[in-house]
């Protein structure tokens, strides 16, 4: 029983860091209808930063992140701004291709640079860990889950209650009514997709306290994020967060149960069968086209 | 004369919301019947459900006394049943000619060639042989409703449903298009036409159906109907031009 | 113009054959990859660019037919090409199988569910070792000669050429045009729809299980990552893109042009080459849509129509 529970357990940990870094993906197609393949390569930028910070300066892997935010913010809100604002409102295909350019531009030029080897953070806490009735439950990790669970609820706030938050809906919901209202939607893209690219740098850098950081994680991830917006429902914030969970949780236990390789092909399987019976995710609150 | 359409007790909804309520009508074979109603009274709705792009929560409908109502629309389309759209567009990155030459190609299931000489002839009827080999989004709106309509007459229907073919036309440019749909009428198919035009409408309809809010106020010829308290009420402010 | 275009080609394809009987080895053996991947963006484009119903898990069919004939050959002692055959009529019925749900779906949602399936089946593969060889991997243990795959290439490249043009002058592409610019208009004027994209789909599905299973044979030795590599799919579609989707000689323009630079580039020069791509993809979306052949097309009609 305590086997179960503990993938259980670990399963909902990774369940907090999809979350995370689904989210801002979520938020950029909802508002744009863009789907942004470099999703991957912000976590891995994010990464990257609070690596070298570490690295360069000893900053602490948590002291990062405002410096993650800043910087991806104004990268990916630079990023729309010229290049991505091309394929708004032109067929999805655009959009897919032309994120898929920058994914491997992005991808290749962080290789050439950094090369691929693996690097790994490790600081006085890294392998610490705490048990609860027989369940291990590594610090870090927790931490981690509650900063997704913080980012999360932050964006929430952002997007419901603030000023700025109203004019990305009304432009979401009805762009040329936006528009007449006064509201400048090409600012409103790039902001939302700073916004976008903030989150996800931003849970790069929780990663990389735990995790490997490596210039070609970004595909992974960005898979990733496709199932767990897909599962919660794509454009529908708080549908990233129950979509992690649920994937992170069927991902431990089918490890758990049967092998990595089957776990994978598993989820696999589930995203496709979602998509065709229920694409609208599993609140059904996604935007299906 | 025979009934070739006939809609029975049609509900739609769109969530809580009911954009047809138990609406029955038929039409006659050869008869032109209008349908008249405010706007947001269903008249397009009831178009969709009728040629099977929309499937209604209840009701029935019989074509030439066959059941469609559970029919996709590439089916009812074949069986000879077509609707023009209310806002036009056109095969982009084809030509006029080869609009027409599809609605022949499948509508009626010709061959290539067969459905190149139709189209030509359909153009040359409708008007617009000058322009066939211009690409299809380059033209004029008043020529991209006969593009429309061209299209759909390749398909060679028994019934053809025109969702206000003439908004934003001339006078000059309507009486055209009423003197083509006589002659289309004349050829045998029968037709309901949604306008908001009363020139159109008076012009050329034998029988009117008033829809409001998604059900049928009135019914009959246009002159009754145009006396009727009910539909008077309906449209307060709207001028009889 | 238009009825030159089949003996233009005819020439070319003539002139092509005729080569190896003046120049061997490097040219050769390069050509041979060009025709290979002409063939198969050929495939890719007849379906996605045509309809417009963009498939990000195409290499499913690759796979597949690799697998089916490796299998076949290894396990049930067929000769080659029978096993070739019969991995094409497998990849079309599955693509059948697979099509008939999944092209209810649109945009998006239908590109991610095809990688999905796509991903799905490469981890099946490395799972069912006692079938496949997991990710150890599957030896051929029949091949042909190296002159013989490249005028097969050659004559599958044609081959699918010609179909599409065929097919682009003909009823079917009618079809196929419509639904890419309006799938409900093309539905209201008769067109069934959904008939008509699983049938591109299975015919596109049906080659690539042809050609990815030659090509196993060829390199003899395969793994679930390299046949069912999300990247084979993504070339396919820069191919297609670059040449121009829904054009007859897009694939053409597109895979010899890719290729070239991938051969100049690619060996020595693997992530510039790639981060060139990136950057080519970008400013191909930005500047010019609709590829090369597109753009060269539309210049001309505005060309001729002045003149």
């Amino acid at each position: 029983m305590l086997p179960f529970i503990q993938a259980l357990i670990n399963g909902l940990l990774l369940g907090g860091i999809y979350a995370a870094f689904s989210a801002g993906f979520s938020l950029i197609f909802g508002v744009m209808g863009v789907v942004n393949i470099a999703n991957g390569e912000m976590v891995m930028i994010g990464a990257f930063i609070t690596y070298w910070l570490f690295e360069i300066l000893k900053l602490d892997p948590f002291l990062s992140l405002p410096f993650s935010l800043i910087f991806l913010f104004v990268f990916g809100y630079l990023l729309q701004r010229i290049i991505i604002n091309r394929v708004v409102g032109a067929p999805p295909i655009m959009s897919y291709i032309m994120t898929f350019g920058i994914h491997l531009t992005l991808a290749n030029l962080a290789l050439l640079a950094f090369s691929a080897d693996p690097r790994v953070i490790t600081t006085s806490y890294s392998g610490a860990n705490f048990s609860l009735g027989g369940i291990t439950i590594p610090v870090v990790q927790l931490s981690t889950f509650g900063l997704a669970f913080v980012i999360i609820g932050a964006l929430y706030v952002l997007l419901y209650l603030t000023q700025i938050g109203r004019a990305i809906q009304a432009t979401a919901q009805d762009r040329e009514m936006a528009r007449l209202m006064g509201i400048s939607v090409h600012k409103v893209y790039a902001v939302t997709f700073g916004i976008g690219a903030a989150i996800t740098g931003l849970s790069g850098s929780l990663i990389a306290a735990f995790r490997h950081v490596e210039t070609g994680m970004g595909l992974p991830y960005t898979i990733i994020a496709f199932c767990v917006v897909v599962l919660g429902g794509m454009g529908y914030i708080p549908g990233a967060l129950i979509g992690g969970l649920i994937l992170g949780v069927i991902s431990s236990l089918s490890t758990y149960w049967f092998t990595a390789g089957w776990s994978t092909a598993i989820t696999f399987f589930l995203l496709y069968l979602i998509l065709l019976f229920r694409p609208q995710g599993i609140l059904g609150k996604g935007i299906v086209e | 004369m025979q009934e070739i359409l006939k809609a029975q007790g049609i509900c739609k909804n769109f969530g809580a919301l009911a954009a047809l309520a138990d609406v029955s009508l038929h039409l006659e074979e050869g008869e032109i019947l209008g349908i008249i109603g405010p706007n947001g009274s269903g008249k397009t709705t009831l178009f969709n459900v009728l040629t099977g792009i929309l499937r209604p929560n209840k009701g029935e409908i019989l074509f030439q006394g066959k059941g469609i109502s559970r029919s996709p629309a590439y089916k009812i389309c074949r069986m000879g049943l077509i609707k023009t759209a209310q806002i036009v567009q056109p095969f982009a990155g084809m030509s006029v000619l080869d609009n027409v030459i599809i609605g022949g190609l499948y509508g009626q299931n010709l061959s290539l060639s067969k459905a190149r000489h139709t189209a030509h002839e359909i153009l040359e009827w409708v008007g617009l042989s000058a322009i066939a080999q211009a690409p299809a989004e380059s033209i004029t709106v008043a020529m991209r409703r006969r593009l429309e309509l061209a299209r759909a007459l390749a398909t060679g229907p028994k019934i053809l449903l025109l969702d206000e073919n003439m908004a934003g036309l001339t006078p000059m440019e309507i009486d055209g298009v009423l003197k083509l749909l006589r002659q289309i009428n004349g050829r045998g198919i029968s037709m309901i036409v949604v306008e908001h035009i009363m020139q159109a409408v008076m012009g050329i309809c034998q029988r009117i159906v008033v829809l409001d809010y998604g059900q049928k106020i009135a019914e009959g010829v246009p002159e009754e109907v145009m006396r009727n308290r009910q539909v008077i009420e309906a449209y307060l402010g709207e001028e009889y031009a | 113009m238009k009825r030159y275009a089949w003996l233009i080609g005819l020439l070319a394809v003539a002139l092509l054959g005729c080569l190896p009987f003046f120049k061997t080895g490097y040219i050769i053996n390069f050509l041979l990859v060009v025709f290979y991947w002409i063939g198969l963006t050929g495939c890719w484009n007849f379906m996605s660019g045509y309809t417009g119903y963009i498939d990000f898990g195409a290499v499913t069919y690759v796979g597949v037919g690799s697998y089916v004939a490796g299998v076949l050959t290894l396990h049930a002692g067929l000769p080659l090409l029978p096993a070739v055959l019969l991995a094409g009529l497998a990849t079309l019925v599955l693509a059948l199988i697979v099509g008939w749900p999944t092209l209810k779906l649109r945009g998006a949602y239908f590109a991610i569910a095809t990688f999905a399936l796509a991903e799905a089946l490469k981890q099946v593969c490395e799972e069912w070792t006692s079938m496949t060889g997991g990710g150890s991997g599957l030896t051929y243990s029949l091949r042909l000669d190296d002159l013989t795959y490249y005028w097969i290439y050659l004559a599958s490249a044609a081959g699918v050429i010609a179909m599409t043009l065929f097919t682009d002058r003909s009823k079917m592409g009618y079809a196929m045009k419509a639904i890419h610019q309006d799938e409900h208009a093309a539905a209201r004027v008769g067109i069934n729809t959904h008939w008509i994209k699983i049938r591109a789909y299975g015919q596109s599905a049906f080659f690539m299980g042809l050609l990815g299973s030659l090509e196993a044979s060829r390199l003899g030795y395969i793994t679930p990552v390299d046949v069912f590599n999300v990247h084979i799919t993504i070339k396919m579609v820069i191919m297609s893109l670059l040449g121009g989707m829904g054009t007859v000689l897009g694939p053409v323009i597109g895979a010899s042009f890719l290729q070239i630079i991938e051969e100049v580039l690619g060996s020595s020069f693997l992530n510039w080459y790639l981060v060139f791509i990136g950057i080519i993809i970008i400013l191909v979306i930005m500047f010019m849509p609709s590829g090369i052949s597109g753009t060269i097309t539309a210049r001309m009609t505005r060309l001729f129509k002045k003149s």
